[in-house]
């Protein structure tokens, strides 16, 4: 029982080589004594709360606790993150969007993809551009892989059906998924890793070069060349490529796919003029604008983070674009450019139109 | 000291209630040592009646007010009158347990088996003691009437207090919590349909959870009374080993059975009435009220009713019946208990319809979205050590079971071992990190 009492000082040596927890998480302020909390419980739960997250070794503690659930039970404890076949990890959005469990139903769908269409229209007569890219997801890319209870029960999916009213509405899209999906068997480099939910880097460049180029035709002038160099293999995997396995919290790697990565860089002409872009995008357009693209080929480029967050305005203050005047802003671009994987196209167009034309 | 870390315990959990409990068990123990001091029987009597009744009026006060001003409520609306308006009565936490111990002293002196305590302190530590107050095992005055004065601790008996205590804790926290969550996931979705082998997975599931969280709860509570000095009764022994549903209440909350028996059943006559009928009618009322004791709902009600008519049943034809299939009986009554479960668990009539249509293969569905293969596992494992005896353990693994019991610190590493794996897994429970905030 001594022993066990001293357990958490033995956690304190684990500490001083331990990672800290990756994800998004909200830590519990010091709770301050009210006679009201006291009563009604807060107090104390918060108090529980504290301690616990203050514990000596906490984080070894939660990456033990993840570890022996993941080796034992194969189990992603805590986290969102569902463990497929062969080791394969999704978070449980992709898989809802492969299998029709999100779907949004028709009707909405068509009245969602009316805004769209009367958005880019209204755009289109102030001289802005604009277009929607289908982004690859997870799930839809590596079904093979997901866990059979999932597939006894499909239906109708946001992709297919969304897709089907552009093409009866003509909205302006290019689709990265159907394109990704039939250089699945036939790419040499992997697009998606096995343990991340995004597209692999390799993807990702690729994804971003037949963009800009789709920019280019788009407003019939070419934009700084994305040039894609040499290409090597490499045995560790960078951590956008393992996010999923990141957030898992584990102590141990898991193995991985060779993952492909690429030298590259732009060409630029002094003389090109580039557009000016807003990207109204969900996670997938943080690879392509952490690499500085909406800078080196764009000019000025925004990110809507799910048509919310403005970065990089909101790297230096809070900046949503509550704080904006959208129709000032969309009508002062060139290009505007929607992205979204399946999985998120049940918040799909982010809810911009609403906040275009003030509903 | 016990006392005192007792107190600040409950009033941690529940501060707005430790000075009311205080306050009824000191009105019962001051109406005990006048009852003792007075000559006359029947007034002896009385004060001991109104002991017990103020008593039952709190619990009934506190438990049940919201379900019967509910009810009425339903039933003024269904007349076409007006409701009555009343604020809703929160519930102090272990008051079932408070009102039960208190009713074993009042009685017990009443019936001059145990001699009245002659300091509050004492009755106070008997009533409030932290470890099984809040989910029992319900401890009669007879049982600790001693050990309250004095007792006895030694390394001995907290070494194996702690054992038992890391035992009750692995149960609740490695095995309930998990195939908790998976009969949670699968209840939740009860009428929005859930397939056959997902309701059956639910059950089972169920049925784990509540047997180790129970189980271990009171395990945790004896091996703290155990390093205390206190010897607390046993509360389970192996229930889904049982061949009936007789033998199953000598087996589940075995405490709540004998209290039951001696201090409701037998004084109603017990076995000893003049009818089957009345017989069958005491068998029924002691379980309908048994059920309400778990809860103040209707499906509480139910499930004690359910319980008490498989009494009936086992004593009219149901034990003579099953009786020559012998090894079988245990699966039977296991699925008898199960179906139990279900009203245990839901709480309205259409929530029953569904998922007793889905166990029995009616729903519409083949679903087994909702079944975690991680859950199976612990599931596995709960299945295992729910039918298999540590008894039978021993007989098919003597060697390994003498090496353990002979070399001084196998047993501890194993505990400390087990202790450390629920520590983690208590700080890592609450831990769920996002891969980007959501909007």
């Amino acid at each position: 029982m001594a022993v066990a009492l001293s357990f958490p000082h033995w956690i304190c040596f684990c500490e001083i080589w331990e990672q800290p927890l990756v994800g998004v998480y909200t830590r519990q302020d010091k709770p301050v004594l009210e006679i009201s909390s006291l009563r009604s419980g807060k107090f104390q739960e918060d108090v529980s709360v504290y301690v616990t997250e203050n514990i000596s070794g906490y984080r070894t503690m939660i990456r033990l606790n993840n570890q022996w659930r993941y080796s034992l039970l194969n189990e992603s404890a805590g986290s969102e993150v569902v463990i497929g076949k062969e080791g394969y990890l999704y978070e449980q959005a992709y898989i809802d969007a492969w299998t029709g469990k999100d779907f949004l139903g028709e009707e909405e769908i068509r009245s969602r993809t009316a805004d769209l269409k009367r958005l880019q229209d209204t755009l289109c007569a102030g001289g802005v551009e604009s277009f929607i890219v289908f982004a690859p997801g997870k799930g839809s890319y590596y079904p093979e892989y997901i866990p059979d209870r999932f597939m006894s029960v499909t239906g109708p999916t946001n992709y297919d059906a969304f897709k089907t009213e552009m093409d009866r509405l003509d909205v302006n899209y290019i689709d990265l998924r159907d394109w990704f999906l039939r250089m699945k068997d036939t790419s040499q480099h992997e697009l998606f890793p096995k343990t991340g939910v995004h597209w692999s880097k390799y993807g990702e460049l690729l994804a971003a070069d037949s963009m800009f180029h789709y920019v280019g035709s788009r407003i019939r002038q070419p934009l700084p060349e994305l040039v894609i160099g040499a290409v090597h293999l490499a045995d560790t995997v960078c951590n956008d490529e393992q996010d999923a396995e990141r957030l898992m919290n584990l102590l141990e790697d898991i193995p991985d796919l060779r993952m492909s990565y690429v030298n590259w860089h732009i060409e630029a002409d002094t003389t090109q003029k580039k557009p000016r872009t807003i990207v109204i995008s969900d996670s997938y357009f943080w690879g392509m604008f952490n690499l500085g693209f909406s800078e080196s080929v764009l000019d000025h480029g925004r990110f809507w983070f799910y048509g919310n967050t403005v970065y990089p305005d909101a790297y230096y203050t809070d900046c949503t674009i509550e704080d904006l005047s959208v129709p000032l802003e969309l009508f002062s671009s060139d290009v505007v450019i929607w992205i979204s994987t399946d999985a998120n196209l049940r918040n799909f167009p982010f809810k911009v139109p609403e906040k275009f034309y003030g509903e | 000291m016990a006392l005192f870390f007792s107190l600040i315990f409950y009033a941690w959990g529940a501060p707005q209630f430790v000075l009311v409990l205080i306050a009824i068990a000191y009105l019962n123990f001051l109406l005990v040592r006048l009852a003792e001091r007075q000559r006359l029987e029947h007034r002896r009597k009385i004060l001991f009646i109104l002991a017990i009744g103020i008593t039952l009026l709190s619990l009934l006060y506190y438990k049940y007010f919201n379900f019967i001003f509910h009810n009425l409520n339903g039933i003024l609306f269904q007349l076409g009158a007006e409701e009555i308006e009343a604020s809703v009565v929160s519930l102090p936490i272990g008051i079932s347990f408070f009102t039960f111990q208190s009713i074993t002293y009042i009685v017990d002196i009443y019936r001059k088996d145990q001699k009245q305590l002659l300091r509050f302190g004492d009755y106070l530590l008997y009533i409030m003691l932290f470890p099984q107050m809040i989910a029992g095992p319900i401890v009669r005055f007879s049982e600790v009437s001693k050990e309250l004065i004095s007792r006895n601790i030694s390394l001995t008996g907290v070494r194996e207090g702690w054992n038992r205590f890391v035992i009750g804790l692995s149960k609740k926290v490695l095995i309930a919590n998990s195939v908790g969550a998976q009969a949670d996931l699968i209840f939740q979705n009860t009428l929005t349909g859930i397939g056959t082998l997902e309701a059956w997975v639910g059950i089972l599931a169920y049925s784990m959870q509540i047997y180790f969280d129970f189980s271990g709860y009171s395990d945790m509570a004896i091996g703290l009374g155990r390093m205390l000095g206190f010897r607390f009764p046993e509360n389970f022994n192996y229930p889904y080993l049982s061949r009936s549903i007789t033998e199953f209440w000598k087996r589940w909350h075995m405490t709540l059975g004998t209290f039951m028996r001696d201090y409701l059943y037998i004084p109603m006559g017990g076995n000893r009435v003049s009818s089957n009928a009345r017989l069958y009618f005491n068998l029924t009322t002691v379980f309908v009220l048994s059920g309400l004791w778990h809860g103040a709902a209707w499906n509480f009600l139910f499930w004690g009713l359910f319980h008490g008519a498989f009494l009936v049943f086992d004593r009219v034809f149901l034990v003579r019946v099953l009786a020559p299939l012998k090894g079988a009986r245990v699966p039977i009554t296991f699925l008898i208990v199960i179906f139990g479960w279900v009203l245990f668990r839901l709480n309205s009539a259409a929530e029953f319809s569904a998922f007793y249509s889905s166990l029995l293969g009616f729903a519409n569905s083949s679903s087994i979205l909702l079944i975690e293969p991680h859950s199976l596992k612990v599931l596995g494992i709960a299945l295992l050590l729910s039918f298999l005896p540590v008894s039978i353990l021993e007989n098919v693994f003597p060697r390994l079971f003498r090496l353990v019991q002979a070399q001084f610190g196998i047993k501890d590493l194993i505990v400390l071992g087990l202790f450390l794996l629920c520590a983690i897994s208590i700080v890592g429970s609450d831990f769920n990190p996002f891969i980007y905030y959501r909007f």
